[in-house]
């Protein structure tokens, strides 16, 4: 199919149960270097689920993930060429930290444990956020933000390491139009450069010009095409009903993203 | 009341005192931050068991209490990781039957209740030079283990998951930090007693998350009040003759109440006239 040569996610007949209940029934799904990928799927089609594994936050019950050709289990060190924005935070929003220092975090698996951050690696969580427009913001307390501009902060944090692969679970959800068009023009910025993407949303429309695949995920993978192949329109209409029919009328889908003067 | 600190034993209990309310104070800032504070009263609770077996077997009940602790607290971390239950049940259950251990085995000890009762409510006199001398060894790890996992231990303290995707070994990190626990929670027993150690680590703690929205200054103050209580308190204590661990909690308690009050948080919630 679209497999390129040099895969850098193999997903091989992944299944994983939650309480007895399959989530994802033998997926499979080769992403290749430098390939932009989105996953989408109704609420509760285990895109998340597939996510984390890939992160190796789940283990599957059935199946095998390698990431940069390493099973996901003994990445290690190898962990800290991985940005992630997850769909929830687990976290204390009243935490006493500032941006800065948030962002800082996207640094610290390759820095190693035990050792400090260098000038260079502020500098670069600096970059990070400049990059996510919130550079003023640095100095604030995390707990004094608006959800939008917390948003970006993790996305910065997720930037700063400069990652090979980046994996964005709905990034854009409370997020204003104009910060979506900057992520989704920085999406494509980051491509260029040959980052890998894996982003799951539910407005692939909008991204549509310049993902290379889509894979339609309904607890087993549907299909995982080109946007604008005729199977994936027809996968995306039978997922979504005829919400997802500006696939089929348009032949550049890319209908939202322009509608941004300064994306 | 100065001239008691010509005594030898007050001279222990204040060195104990010191470094206990800094011990506190820094786990404290862990524990409140990422919500531990009911695996401490669990850890606090098992103390009593390890301090029976210790008493039973006629060795210094502090080494059984260090190792009995440490075990139950890596069963509640293995329990609830493993995601058999949730973390609360688990020391739900480590909690009670750690304690009902101590109590059975205490039984078949006859004439210890003296003794007991120093462990239960702390006592400044039981405090000896053995005593005195393991506190300084145990808060001179933990304070170099902070210090050089600072970033390491904040990382998985804030966000745990994110740590784990990028490499930072969170897991062990997190049977480090309950191991830590442990060790100040038994270091903690002789100036405040079991029952009311688990009190002195979340107290100075919450205050100081009060006042602060800097990671390090909550760090800094949490040792400034834990530090305060512990020696105010012990001399309060020796001059009222009341008992050390109660009179420590109350102060740091007030002292809680006292930034809970002037708390620049609290003032935020007020309406915004103020700030025109
Ligand atoms: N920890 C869990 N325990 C039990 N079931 C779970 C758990 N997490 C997810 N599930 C179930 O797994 C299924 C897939 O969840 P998942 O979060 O992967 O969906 P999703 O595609 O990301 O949905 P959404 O679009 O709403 O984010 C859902 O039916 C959900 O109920
Ligand atoms: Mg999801």
């Amino acid at each position: 199919m679209i497999n390129g040569n040099d895969p850098l996610i193999e997903i091989e007949n992944v299944t994983i149960l939650h309480n007895g209940l399959k989530v994802l029934d033998s997926v499979s799904l080769t992403v290749s270097r430098g390939e932009f990928t989105a996953i989408v799927g109704p609420n509760g089609s285990g895109k998340s689920t597939l996510v984390k594994a890939v992160l190796g936050l789940i283990k599957p019950d059935c199946g095998k993930i390698r990431v940069f050709g390493v099973p996901v289990d003994q990445l290690h060190g190898q962990r800290s060429r991985i940005g992630y924005v997850p769909q929830i935070f687990n976290i204390d929003l009243n935490f006493p930290i500032s941006v800065l220092e948030t962002v800082l975090m996207g640094t610290y698996g390759r820095i190693g444990v035990g050792k400090r951050p260098k000038t260079e690696d502020k500098a670069a969580a600096m970059a990070a956020l400049e990059k996510v427009g919130i550079a003023d913001l640095k100095d604030r307390p995390l707990a004094r933000l608006s959800g939008g501009q917390r948003q970006r902060v993790f996305i910065a944090r997720a930037l700063a390491d400069q990652p090979e692969l980046l994996v964005l679970d709905e990034p854009t959800t409370g997020v204003d139009m104009t910060t979506t068009g900057n992520l989704y023009s920085l999406l494509r910025e980051l491509k260029n450069d040959g980052v890998t993407i894996v982003l799951v949303s539910h407005d692939v429309g909008v991204v549509a010009s310049y993902i290379d695949t889509i894979a339609c995920l309904n607890v087993s993978l549907v299909a995982h095409c080109r946007p604008d192949e005729e199977v994936c329109s027809r996968a995306l209409t039978d997922m979504y009903g005829s919400h997802a029919a500006y696939f089929h009328h348009s032949d550049t889908p890319h209908i939202v993203v322009e509608e941004h003067p300064d994306a | 009341m100065l001239e008691s600190f010509a005594f030898a034993y007050m001279q222990r209990a204040t060195v104990a005192g010191v470094l206990v309310g800094a011990l506190c104070a820094i786990i404290g800032v862990y524990v409140v931050l990422k919500g531990l504070a009911f695996i401490g009263a669990g850890i606090a609770h098992a103390s009593f068991g390890g301090v029976a077996i210790g008493v039973l077997l006629g060795i210094n009940p502090i080494w059984s209490a260090i190792v009995f602790c440490i075990l139950t607290a890596w069963g509640i971390g293995l329990t609830s990781r493993r995601s058999y239950v949730k973390e609360d049940t688990a020391v739900g259950v480590f909690f009670a039957s750690t304690m009902a251990l101590g109590i059975l085995l205490i039984g078949l000890k006859q004439g210890y209740q003296v003794d007991l009762f120093s462990y239960l409510f702390g006592s400044i006199l039981a405090v000896t030079t053995q005593d005195v001398w393991t506190t300084v060894v145990i808060t001179c790890v933990v304070l170099t283990t902070v210090l050089v996992l600072y970033k390491d231990l904040l990382f998985i303290t804030f966000d745990s998951e994110m740590a784990e995707v990028t490499g930072v070994p969170a897991g062990r990190l997190y049977f480090l930090l309950i191991t830590m626990m442990a060790l100040t929670v038994v270091m903690s027993i002789k100036v405040v007693g079991i029952v009311l150690v688990s009190a002195l680590i979340v107290t100075p703690a919450a205050a100081a998350y009060q006042l602060t929205e800097k990671f390090r200054n909550l760090m800094i103050l949490a040792v400034a009040f834990g530090v305060g209580s512990c020696v105010v308190g012990l001399m309060l204590s020796d001059l009222l003759g009341i008992a050390s661990g109660a009179t420590i909690v109350l102060l740091s308690t007030v002292i809680f109440f006292l930034c809970a009050a002037i708390s620049p948080q609290r003032r935020r919630s007020r309406p915004v006239t103020e700030e025109k």
